[in-house]
């Protein structure tokens, strides 16, 4: 491989690391290690690699035929099955971009002691500002090399010394310990936190905007793979110090200031600063790609010209669909919504519609029309079937599990 | 007599009925060819068959079927424009009965 | 006509409206998205043959597709508030050409309402704003 190649796949590694975290994935990994210590490490493991393969797929369609997700989607399936996953995807989009960005107040609270609420105009015009003048690759590296810092959940978890033992055998599925009902609701959660429609639908959009081509696939193959599964141990990172900090108090995550205490543990009063910094720049990095999401979809359901690499001027129904956006996600944070609530929430609804945006990747990852010989393999179809299967039974216990074990 | 405007769209999902009234299927996929520059509607197919045609997913239909064990035919047919009854779109019909039609 | 756009096929050809036509994105003579087609024309024609003539692009026309009230009271909003006033443009069938998995038009987008919104967007805000380039 041509060592600018080397490096434009490290960089494409290291921003899936530094971007994997989120405000779901942060708060579904705090409460399974506050609640549950390790039991529920297999779940993230599963999920991750659900993720490999769903990043994996789009990509590679968006290089071989230049079409995202959302494209082929409409094209092959019709504007009449397309409406009603795009809507739930507008529902899903509106309710995560406002955690995200209740994210990043609840960071700036944690710092300045301000209530978050008051966080929630300037952060939007901030989001709406770097999506305004910046382009995908500022957007897509800078923003994800700075959320390396997250790095240090990884680390926190090394210093505690955690029982290595008890923690491999956290990776094996097991029965819940305790609390079924709560058990189960945080492991769809975490799943929904993982696999989140978003992925499919941006990450083909960043191929297009990278200018990813046929000579990409091995790139796009190692960014999922390696990319995703070292990012995956930042989550770990996450609930291995939840559970070390949180669980031995008999602390309940319901407040992200709980979620600090996972840091100043192994690094004292500095930790609660770090997590302050590692929330706020990750979430500012899932603001940016949530708000760009929405934008990418509607643009690509309508047929319209978009690209955040282009110019407003150049595309600018684009441009509004993500300031619209911003501006009604962030209003979930004026009127006060409690982040962490609206996080869980939206995590569990995010479960729910999952099978709608998932299934047609069987269909289109196996059309000639799009892909020509780089269509899916045996082994990849069985994956993606056991992966619409699995949404399908998260989508049926979702809410259920919400009345009975969300709190 | 004026030409009768016809949505080709909103053909999708219709059932066809034959004069007796048995049902040959939900329209999924329509055929034209170019004859002296028009594109010309031939055939119109119907059913899981039109469907899976229409998503290019017949290949991977049929082996889904077979691996289920599932009978071999995927049901639905393919009505030439000739058999075709479109002058009221809104309620297609067969000029022949089903059971001559090719499955 | 643009140099590269497609010939016509060869007499005896043949296309899946569904699959190949409908939905799919239709790119203009300046390589640019111009929206979906929403919709296809036909006309049954007195010696019996239908006839494909256009493709339509509006969204209530799409929207008809799910629910023909829904698509009727969006296609009202748009006749009273919208920058096409609710107007489907329909593309004579001889200016579509099937290229790949995209529709290419021999038309220029910009002379057509096909980007009327994008324009007024860009002359009435966009443009604007700072930073919009």
């Amino acid at each position: 491989m041509k060592p600018r190649k080397v490096l434009q796949v490290a960089l494409g590694i290291l921003t899936s690391i530094g971007g994997f975290l989120d405000v779901g994935a942060i708060a579904t990994a705090a409460d399974a290690g506050a609640s549950f210590r390790f039991s529920l490490l297999w779940v993230v493991l599963i999920g991750t690699i659900c993720v490999i393969f769903l990043v994996e797929m789009p990509g590679r369609l968006a290089a071989v035929s230049k079409h995202t997700y959302a494209d082929a989607v409409r094209e092959r399936f019709g504007f009449q099955f397309y409406i009603w996953p795009i809507l739930a995807e507008f529902v899903v989009d509106f309710l995560v971009l406002g955690a995200e960005i209740g994210g990043v107040c609840i960071a700036l609270q944690l710092l300045t002691g301000i209530a978050f609420h008051w966080w929630a105009i300037p952060v939007a015009l901030a989001v709406w500002l770097t999506a305004w003048l910046g382009t995908f690759d500022f957007i897509e590296n800078g923003v994800a090399l700075l959320g390396l810092i997250t790095l240090a959940f990884v680390a926190g978890g090394i210093v505690l010394h955690p029982p290595w033992g008890e923690l491999a055998k956290g990776f094996i599925p097991a029965a819940a310990p305790q609390e079924p009902a709560h058990y189960w609701f945080t492991a769809v959660s975490i799943m929904g936190a993982l696999i989140s429609p978003y992925l499919l639908y941006f990450y083909s959009s960043g191929a297009i905007e990278d200018g990813w081509g046929k000579k990409d696939l091995t790139m796009n193959r190692m960014v999922a793979g390696v990319g995703m599964g070292f990012g995956s141990i930042v989550q770990m990172g996450m609930l291995v110090t939840a559970a070390m900090v949180l669980a031995p108090q008999g602390i309940q995550v319901d407040q992200y200031g709980q979620i600090a205490l996972t840091l100043v543990g192994p690094f004292g009063e500095w930790g609660y600063y770090l997590f302050a910094v590692s929330l706020g720049i990750t979430c500012f990095g899932a603001c940016m790609e949530q708000a760009l999401e929405t934008g990418f979809v509607v643009s690509q359901a309508l047929g319209w010209n978009w690209g955040e690499s282009k110019r407003p001027v150049e595309a600018t129904r684009f441009t509004m669909a993500y300031t619209l956006s911003i501006a009604a996600s962030s209003l979930l944070m004026v009127i006060g919504i409690d982040p962490l609530k609206l996080t869980l929430f939206s995590m569990a609804l995010t479960a729910v519609m999952l099978p709608l945006v998932v299934t047609p990747l069987l269909v289109i990852m196996n059309d000639r029309h799009y892909l020509g010989e780089h269509t899916n393999g045996w082994f990849t179809n069985t994956v993606v079937g056991l992966i619409i299967g699995l949404t399908f039974v998260m989508a049926l216990v979702a809410i259920p599990l919400e009345y009975l074990g969300g709190g | 007599m004026s030409a009768q405007e016809v949505h080709i769209e909103r053909l999708i999902g219709r059932k066809i009925h034959d004069p007796e009234g048995r049902s040959a299927g939900a329209i999924e996929e329509i055929e034209a060819e170019l004859r002296d520059g028009e594109w010309v509607v031939t055939k119109v197919l119907t059913g899981p068959v039109g469907l899976l045609t229409r998503l290019s997913s017949l290949g991977m239909g049929a082996w889904l079927l077979g691996f289920l064990g599932a009978r071999k035919s995927l049901g639905g047919c393919e009505i030439a424009w000739r058999h075709l009854d479109l002058r009221d779109p809104n309620d297609p019909r067969l000029r022949c009965p089903v059971r001559e039609l090719r499955h | 006509m643009a140099e590269d756009f497609p010939e016509m096929p060869e007499n005896g050809s043949r296309l899946r409206l569904i699959r190949d036509v409908l939905d799919s994105q239709m790119v203009d003579r300046r390589h640019r998205q111009s929206g979906k087609v929403d919709g296809i024309l036909a006309e049954l024609r007195e010696d019996g043959r239908l006839v494909i003539t256009a493709v339509e692009n509006g969204l209530p026309e799409a929207v008809r597709r799910v629910s023909p009230k829904v698509g009727d009271w969006i296609a009202a909003l748009g006749r009273r508030w919208g920058v096409r006033k609710g107007e489907i443009y329909r593309i004579p069938f001889d200016k579509v050409r099937r290229a790949g998995i995209e529709v290419r038009i021999d038309l220029d987008a910009e002379a057509t309402p096909l980007l009327a919104w994008e324009k007024w967007l860009h002359d009435h805000i966009v443009r604007h704003i700072p930073g919009a380039g």
